[in-house]
């Protein structure tokens, strides 16, 4: 379920952030290393990270927490897949606006026009630079 | 009478002067009634005849002729004492006064119940034979019917002898007749062909005649011919054996044996029939259909209504069905799966509406409804009018193959996705340490991130290269076509190489071409084959080199090309550039890195978007590879869609 809240910054290199106004990144990410990774990515740049294991915990999610600023997905999920997600998340009001960024090991144009056409925002393949998430985190948060 | 005219010509009446038996009898029918004339006459086909005649003139032989004719016509002995004051004239006229001829009697000759002839004595004067000489007359006509009877029979054997030698001569089997020791006595002409020797040349000879040469009239020089088999041993029987011709080709035979006893000697007639063309044919045949019945793949046969009208056993094994269930029901109907793509069905119904050959994959329906993929190879059969009567289709159960490939490509596919998890994370990882996240590195452990980080990327190149060459072996490649611009493209793969470039201290020079060139292609996918070549470039140019991206147009193509002043392609390795994992050794003993996959996929690649790809390389070195595509408004290659089928394609992938 849901495996972390909130949590401050440990990194060695602490961005100056308002603790207030501390992002909020929802990663849904099956592979438990990888999920680790990016939330060490992100938490060590001082955003407080959610993370969700698989596509059913990922729905229940959605109907009971508020929208977080950017949403983190992986394509390949247990339960219910990243397509059906991102299809899910854009029909929910308060969360439709999320910006969703997939993380996929599907590489191929027409698999990357399925997910954009589900609604993703931005496309990440795997294997993919922790520096290019991050650039691309930063277009979207607040 | 109509013959009586006939009976007067003398030509009808040939004396023979060879018959002598019936001279002798003329002779003794004179002597034994002093008559002065004698003549035997025969009125038949044999046309026999004999006399003493050569005191009669022309007029009195006519008139002899006349009475033996009158004569034939009665049962019994005519005699006609007074022949000058006889007044019954024939009808026909004749009202001569022979002064010369005094009296005439015949005997007529009697030869199987018929008259044929008679025995005749005339005198000069007029007079009456008695008893005796009457008697006497009547036994000679006995005696030259007794004669004509034998020589009727003789003439009667010898047509059949002459019907024979025709027969001999003229039938279609050869016939070769050799005595017990097997020399050749005679030879018919059809014997003569099979055998190629001319029946003069080789009478007498010896023939060979065993399993191992079959039927040879003439032995080569100092060929070993063997003993002969027992000819009586082969009597009666058809053998089938073979032979030799004069030219050394060899032969097929039907042979039957006769054994016939010829001018007091024992013979035998071997009758033989060429079978050589035949035989071929026979063999051509049985071979044909022995490929047809055992092969695997399958053979059917439909008529000009797709109805079945045979199988093979191949087919019977693959469909399940037998002959006798099918027969006559529509293939189409039967046997074809919605299954097959629509493409597919629709050239299929074309190519048979069009009675065009096809080659065709397609899924057909087994016995139970079981679906199989069959490849087939169909060939109509049409009549000399043009008609089409059947269609002959070869089928090959591609099934297992597939399902292999199928299998095989999942497979590859899983496995890189697989990998990229891990690697992802392997990546990652270190370069946030690289990047410093987890606290400042010392230098060494720097170094070894770099080194682990540049192995982490080039294994994911692999993946990605493994990927593509997974998808395009299996045909499965999809294409986002649309319209894009290829100086933006070319632009934008300058930009990307620009950090590598510089790193190798490699200069890019760009050339565009006057007009701004648009293609429907995968924008996608043409960048991935430039940024390739431009890599590959870049890779192997020295340092303070350029490499030059330029872009030409030429009737209906664009054309992008990437030169280098490297050192360019090694000869040998030319051929094998386009090949899978192919890797100059030159270039790997040098240390360069690369799987050798980039210009397999691009070539891959260029093939799907109906393009080219090519090179040139001199021996001074430097390379120029060179990919082309059909430019935007002209002849779209077959297979990519019509700009009807572009907004629907953007349409649906959401990229309008």
């Amino acid at each position: 379920m849901v495996e972390a809240i909130a949590e401050r910054t440990t990194g060695t290199k602490p961005r100056t952030r308002d603790l207030d106004k501390l992002s909020r990144v929802l990663i849904i990410e099956d592979t438990p290393d990888i999920r680790n990774l990016l939330r060490f990515l992100l938490q060590s740049t001082g955003i407080q990270v959610m993370a969700v294991g698989d596509g059913k915990s990922a729905l229940e999610l959605i109907e009971c927490w508020p929208a977080p600023d950017v949403i983190l997905l992986d394509r390949m999920l247990p339960y219910v897949d990243g397509d059906e997600l991102l299809r899910a998340i854009r029909q929910e009001p308060t969360w439709a606006h999320v910006p969703i960024i997939v993380v996929s090991a599907k590489a191929q144009s027409e698999e990357i026009a399925e997910a954009m056409a589900a609604g993703a925002t931005e496309y990440i393949t795997k294997p993919f630079s922790p520096m290019h998430v991050m650039k691309i985190m930063e277009k979207h948060l607040p | 009478m109509s013959n009586k005219g006939d009976l007067r010509r003398p030509n009808r009446f040939v004396i023979s002067a060879d018959s002598g038996a019936l001279k002798r009898i003329a002779n003794l029918a004179q002597l034994s009634t002093g008559s002065d004339i004698a003549l035997v006459c025969v009125f038949d086909k044999f046309r026999a005849g004999a006399g003493l005649h050569d005191e009669l003139n022309n007029e009195e032989l006519e008139l002899v002729l006349t009475l033996c004719s009158r004569s034939v016509r009665h049962h019994e002995l005519l005699q006609i004492q007074d022949l000058r004051n006889t007044v019954e004239t024939p009808a026909g006229g004749w009202d001569k006064t022979m002064p010369s001829l005094g009296s005439f009697c015949g005997a007529p000759i009697w030869v199987s119940g018929v008259r044929i002839g008679t025995v005749v004595v005339v005198s000069n004067d007029k007079r009456r034979l008695d008893d005796y000489e009457t008697a006497m007359l009547t036994n000679l006509a006995q005696l030259a019917a007794d004669q004509i009877d034998s020589a009727r029979a003789l003439e009667s054997a010898q047509g059949k002898h002459f019907r024979a030698q025709q027969i001999f001569q003229e039938i279609s089997d050869g016939v070769i007749t050799v005595n017990e020791f097997g020399h050749i006595r005679r030879i018919n002409r059809a014997a003569e062909n099979i055998f190629g020797h001319n029946a003069d040349d080789i009478k007498g000879q010896r023939i060979t005649l065993n399993s191992q040469q079959g039927l040879v009239l003439v032995s080569s020089p100092g060929e070993k011919r063997g003993r002969l088999p027992n000819l009586k041993s082969l009597v009666g029987e058809r053998h089938t054996i073979g032979g030799r011709h004069a030219d050394g080709r060899a032969l097929a035979l039907d042979m039957t044996v006769a054994e016939v006893e010829l001018q007091d000697e024992l013979a035998y007639v071997l009758t033989v029939r060429d079978t050589t063309e035949l035989h071929a044919a026979q063999m051509l045949l049985s071979q044909h259909s022995f490929i047809v019945e055992k092969t695997e793949s399958a053979v059917l046969v439909t008529d000009s209504s797709q109805r079945i009208e045979w199988c093979n056993p191949g087919f019977e094994t693959i469909s399940g069905y037998t002959l006798a269930e099918i027969r006559g029901q529509c293939a189409v109907k039967l046997l074809w799966s919605e299954d097959t793509s629509k493409p597919v069905r629709k050239r299929v119904q074309s190519a048979i509406g069009e009675k065009h050959s096809y080659n065709a994959e397609m899924i057909w329906l087994r016995k139970g409804g079981q679906p199989f993929w069959i490849a087939l190879d169909a060939h109509p059969i049409c009549d000399v009018n043009g008609e089409l009567v059947k269609y002959v289709a070869l089928g090959f159960d591609i099934t297992e193959r597939k399902r292999s490939a199928q299998m095989k490509s999942d497979f590859v596919s899983m496995v890189s996705h697989e990998l990229r998890t891990p690697l992802t994370v392997i990546s990652g990882t270190i370069e946030a340490m690289a990047d410093g996240i987890a606290g400042p590195m010392p230098e060494l452990a720097d170094e070894l991130l770099t080194m682990a980080m540049r192995n982490c990327t080039s294994l994911a190149t692999l993946i990605e290269d493994l990927l593509d060459i997974n998808q395009l072996e299996a045909g499965v490649v999809k294409l986002n076509s649309r319209q894009f611009s290829i100086t933006e493209l070319m632009e934008e793969v300058k930009q990307s190489m620009h950090s590598i470039a510089e790193e190798a201290r490699v200069a890019l020079r760009l050339e565009h071409c006057d007009d701004e060139p648009m293609v429907f292609s995968d924008r996608d996918r043409l960048n991935q084959v430039v940024t390739n070549l431009m890599s590959n470039a870049i890779k192997f140019s020295p340092p303070d080199t350029t490499v030059t991206l330029r872009c030409t147009t030429q009737n209906d193509t664009v054309s992008i090309s990437v030169t280098d002043q490297g050192p360019g392609i090694t000869h040998e390795f030319r051929p094998k550039l386009f090949e899978m994992f192919a890797r100059d050794p030159a270039v790997e003993a040098s240390g360069k890195e690369g799987f050798g996959l980039g210009l397999c996929i691009s070539k891959g690649l260029m093939d799907r978007m109906g393009g080219e790809i090519g090179f040139e390389s001199s021996e001074d070195g430097g390379a120029r590879f060179c990919v082309s595509l059909p430019l935007l408004g002209s002849q779209p290659p077959t297979g990519t869609p019509t700009h009807q089928n572009v907004t629907d394609d953007l349409l649906e992938s959401g990229q309008a």
